[in-house]
């Protein structure tokens, strides 16, 4: 039997993915290592009940639900940060200066492109394109099925082309 | 051939296609127009998401525990010694002020000690008889 996943090899093998989705899809750094953290908060709690399996597909569950709730939220309360979140933050460092100069610049245009999507086209473009993923894979994270990962895929790049025209 | 491919197209990028679906789609695209520039569109797109930057995660720290949960017999115990410790802090508070001001530490250690051990217990005063 494997020994059990710990909370830090999940940050130091996925961090970096769950990080770039995390901002492809709020559109900066800050949000994007809120989201990050708040994803690796449940896994830690998570990781008490999981049994093993696709571990692939529990964290990319987990991951895509933090971010319908956080879009959720702050759909409620636009500008307000939660309090809690504070000391969140205070656990991170800051954005490296990279993601800071390629905020503004890098990208840029195709950033804000993104941006200009519903959160279910730009979720599913993100993860096919810049996290990798497969049409199987996105819907098992998602909880879709294929051809609704294929459509939306499809309307995303369509939209997303028609913005960079 | 009135039907263009429209979402076959992505997943002909994509290599989500099964084999006779790709023959569907090749011999679609070499017959139109249309088609052939939504796939050079849609590749464009998936080139402008594919090239953007990636970065290194910031460090995480490690999340605070959650705080313990105090179950509801606990809790009655916890306020029952906090009871306690509350009356013997005001005894002791009363005893002192009776007490001169000037006193050395020793001298309230002594103190308290025999107040500790000349402590009263109260026992109930029950009746005989009573059950």
């Amino acid at each position: 039997m494997s020994d059990p996943i710990t909370w830090e090899e999940v940050a130091r093998t996925h961090g970096r993915r769950i990080y770039n989705y995390a901002y492809r899809l709020t559109g900066n750094p800050a949000d994007a290592a809120d989201l990050s953290q708040e994803v690796l908060l449940r896994v830690r709690t998570g990781l008490e009940r999981y049994t093993p399996g696709s571990f692939e597909a529990w964290l990319w569950r987990i991951t895509h639900n933090c971010f319908v709730d956080g879009y959720r939220k702050k759909k409620r309360r636009p500008t307000v940060p939660l309090p809690d979140n504070i000391d969140r933050m205070a656990l991170l460092s800051s954005p490296p200066p990279d993601v800071v100069i390629a905020y503004n610049s890098l990208g840029e245009e195709v950033q804000s492109a993104l941006m200009g999507l519903s959160a279910e086209f730009r979720e599913a473009v993100v993860l096919c394109d810049v996290v990798g993923m497969s049409y199987d894979e996105i819907a098992d994270s998602v909880e879709i099925p294929v051809g609704t990962v294929r459509s939306r895929i499809h309307r995303g790049r369509k939209l997303l082309r028609e913005a960079l025209a | 051939m009135t039907e263009h491919l429209g979402e076959l197209l992505s997943a002909r990028l994509d290599g989500e296609l099964t084999s006779s679906e790709v023959r569907t789609v090749n011999d679609h695209l070499s017959g139109c127009s249309l088609c052939q520039n939504e796939l050079t569109d849609l590749h464009s797109a998936r080139a402008a998401l594919r090239g953007l930057p990636t970065f290194e995660a910031p460090r995480f720290g490690l999340p605070r525990a959650a705080p313990p949960v105090i179950q509801p017999h606990r809790a009655r115990k916890a306020v029952a010694v906090a009871a306690v410790a509350f009356v013997s802090f005001v005894s002791l508070a009363t005893y002192q002020a009776s007490q001169p001001t000037e006193i050395s530490f020793s001298e309230v250690t002594e103190t308290q000690l025999e107040l500790n051990q000349e402590a009263p217990t109260l026992i109930p005063q029950i009746p005989e008889g009573s059950e």
